[in-house]
């Protein structure tokens, strides 16, 4: 029988993805008593979790806004099919956030951003093991590597500067030709010509199970869950004593660990800091049972989606579109998404298929929040991972721990301040 | 009030697993409740259990955090009367066959405004505390079981009763309403199909589907059509297999995995 002691405290954690259900076990495992609120059920589809590419991948250390980026921008507004959309309705409401964005690709804060990814995702695997192991579902972990294939022989030269990060940083990097492609991975049709292969990256087959499961360990070692939204707070002279539902129920807190994903920013501003947060609206389609052979993660690196070999099939993801929280997916782009994929692969058999649309919590400078705010002094922050989320959840989960107990952080959080921006 | 393990878990959208016990006996329920289940179930319906052997019972699953639950014998709110002033935090009612029949289950488990279960929580205040009567409406477990044919038919209707938390297959007496042999895993075209009805009518309808199931690979396919209550095996039939497999190894003398 597991015993968790006397409890320290409570600490109450707005947000069941992925961040929040690593943070209930890591602060269960120092003693706290655990509430998790969320209006979805963890693991469902409402969930920015359940929809991403299933990548765990300790390299990832290159930000999204890159040094050449404001060339693209044309692009974005004009092409319906590109990997990145602002719809014209939205660009006023988005225009300060990708300013920002366009702030952030200049060559020293790229160097600073890439060295803060890679120190919050390179103990991933040494976070995930142990929950994974203790919640029954180790099978949610495999470490086959990421593959990054181009449709041209100059693909890895052209990313040169990137590839030179990822060197940096220690992480790993393949290049491989065509006759390597085929060999590593020879569910590919033949028409790429070079690749980057990073032996040292994971990927978890299905991430919305792997959030039901560690949410359901957390349930079991006492983390009480709550089916509710949260739309505000009483705030004491401190900070907020209890957490405003939806439906006018009220909640008493002691810490509050605010990790709701795209829904953070409003609730950040009740607490008195503005952080710029815009949902980076992503997509995928899967193709139910579809036997390609694909083993290993796979990106289009001319394409910019990722092909994910999943439990229940493949998964083609990718895109950013900026259209808010509110405006309905546009599932089209899922549709357009597997028709690139289409080529990719010897053998496709398309049967059944699911779309899905979710809402990435992006920050302008691609890594997330992760500090106390600034006045609420009860409340610590935990989002805005964007395209990250599912590599950073542990990491983040003990570091939220850590905070709460008042411990030393196991990583340098200068660089994930909310007062950064 | 103490807590509900079951309902946290399935709170956190996760599946139960429940133990089940045909033995009559507190010692093998003590040592079953060691052994991280989240719920024990006491069976007086098929088990060779009767109300003063599940008491004693009760009390052994509540030396650990395990949900303890009760099957009873009958829809009959004497017997569900007594298993709750005993301490059951879920009660699973055998041949729920109509709305009807969910309806007086439902109100023979709930107090007053919600059903007309009458008060006096004997063990109940000592396991749950003295706030045992504000509570047991929210905490306790209703299980409606669904193993007839005519309870498939019903199904929209069953799972449209009130406070009626979630369901639960009975595989055996399923299949044998529809035409075939009893046992455990029905893999019968017909039978498989009504339990993978089952499943989405629940889903649509808020409530827990739960199977009994006598094998991990069938644990495997329920899980994937979305059940979330799963019974596996019981301590009598544990207790068979592994003297079954364990004798004629030892007497071979070759060790295996499940006789070292």
């Amino acid at each position: 029988m597991t015993s968790i002691g006397t409890p320290r405290g409570k600490v109450t954690v707005i947000g069941a993805g992925i961040i929040g259900v690593c943070a209930a076990n890591y602060l269960l495992e120092q003693g706290f008593a655990v509430e998790v609120v969320d209006p979805a059920l963890p693991g469902s589809q409402e969930q920015c979790s359940f929809g991403n590419a299933g990548g765990i991948c300790p390299g990832s250390c290159i930000p999204n806004a890159m040094p050449g980026v404001l060339r693209n921008v044309p692009k974005w507004l004009m092409d319906p099919e590109g990997p990145l959309i602002v719809r014209l309705a939205y660009l006023p409401h988005a225009l300060p956030w990708l300013l920002r964005f366009l702030a952030a690709s200049r060559k020293p804060r790229v160097e600073a951003i890439s060295a803060a990814m890679r120190s919050l995702h390179r103990y991933t695997f040494e976070c995930y093991e142990p929950l994974i192991k203790a919640a029954g579902c180790e099978d949610l972990l495999q470490k086959r590597g990421q593959l990054f294939v181009h449709e041209t022989a100059d693909g890895p030269s052209k990313g040169a500067y990137g590839l030179g990060l990822r060197r940096a940083h220690g992480v790993k990097v393949d290049i491989l030709d065509a006759d390597e492609i085929r060999q590593l991975e020879p569910a590919l049709a033949p028409i790429f010509k070079s690749a980057v292969y990073l032996p040292e990256q994971g990927q978890c087959p299905n991430p919305g199970r792997l959030v039901a499961r560690l949410a359901e360990h957390a349930a079991r070692q006492g983390a009480r869950f709550t089916r509710a939204k949260v739309i505000g707070f009483d705030l004491a002279a401190n900070g907020p004593s209890a957490l405003r539902l939806e439906g006018g129920g009220r909640m008493p807190v002691e810490t509050v660990v605010l990790c709701a994903g795209a829904w953070s920013g409003e609730l950040a501003r009740m607490l008195g800091d503005r952080i710029p947060l815009e949902t980076e609206r992503g997509y995928h389609i899967m193709v139910k049972g579809a036997d390609t052979g694909l083993r290993i993660q796979t990106i289009s690196a001319d394409r910019k989606f990722v092909a994910s070999p999943m439990e229940d099939g493949l998964r083609i993801a990718g895109n950013v579109e900026f259209a808010g929280l509110k405006a309905p997916a546009n599932m089209n782009r899922a549709d357009t998404l597997l028709k690139q994929a289409r080529p990719m692969f010897r053998k496709l058999e398309i049967g059944e298929v699911t779309r899905w649309m979710g809402h990435r919590p992006g920050t302008p400078d691609s890594i997330p929040v992760i500090d106390r705010a600034s006045r609420a002094k009860n409340v610590i922050y935990a989002f805005g991972h964007g395209h990250q989320g599912l590599i950073g959840g542990a990491v983040t989960g003990k570091i939220v721990s850590q905070l709460a107990a008042g411990l030393p952080s196991v990583i340098d959080l200068t660089p994930f301040r909310a007062d950064r921006f | 009030m103490r807590r509900n393990k079951v309902k946290d878990i399935w709170a956190a959208g996760g599946e139960a697993v429940t133990g089940w016990l045909g033995i009559p006996s507190s010692i093998s329920a003590e040592l079953m409740a060691q052994q991280g289940w989240d719920a024990l179930t006491v069976d007086l319906q098929h088990g060779a259990t009767d109300y003063v052997d599940a008491v004693p019972m009760l009390q052994a699953i509540s030396t650990t955090d395990t949900t303890p639950m009760v099957r009873v014998p009958w829809n009959d709110p004497a017997i569900i009367g007594k298993v709750l002033d005993a301490g059951a935090y879920g009660v699973i009612c055998p041949m729920v066959n109509t709305a009807e029949e969910a309806d007086a289950f439902v109100k023979a488990c709930r107090y007053f405004p919600k059903g007309g279960r009458s008060v006096g929580p004997l063990r109940a205040s000592l396991y749950a505390g003295a706030d045992y009567f504000q509570h047991a409406n929210d905490t306790i477990i209703t299980m409606a079981m669904i193993e007839s044919e005519q309870a498939v038919k019903n199904l929209e209707d069953i799972l449209k009763t009130p406070s009626l938390d979630a369901i639960f297959v009975g595989p055996s007496d399923l299949a044998v309403t529809m035409g075939e042999a009893p046992g455990f895993d029905p893999r019968y075209p017909a039978v498989y199909e009504a339990i993978e009805y089952i499943a989405a009518k629940c889903k649509e309808a808020g409530v827990i589907p739960g199977i009994h199931c006598g094998s991990v690979a069938y644990g495997v396919d329920m899980r994937k059509l979305g059940y979330r209550f799963m019974a596996y095996l019981s301590d009598f039939r544990m207790l068979q297999q592994m003297v079954s497999r364990s004798l004629p190894a030892f007497r071979a003398g070759t060790p295996s995995a499940t006789a070292p």
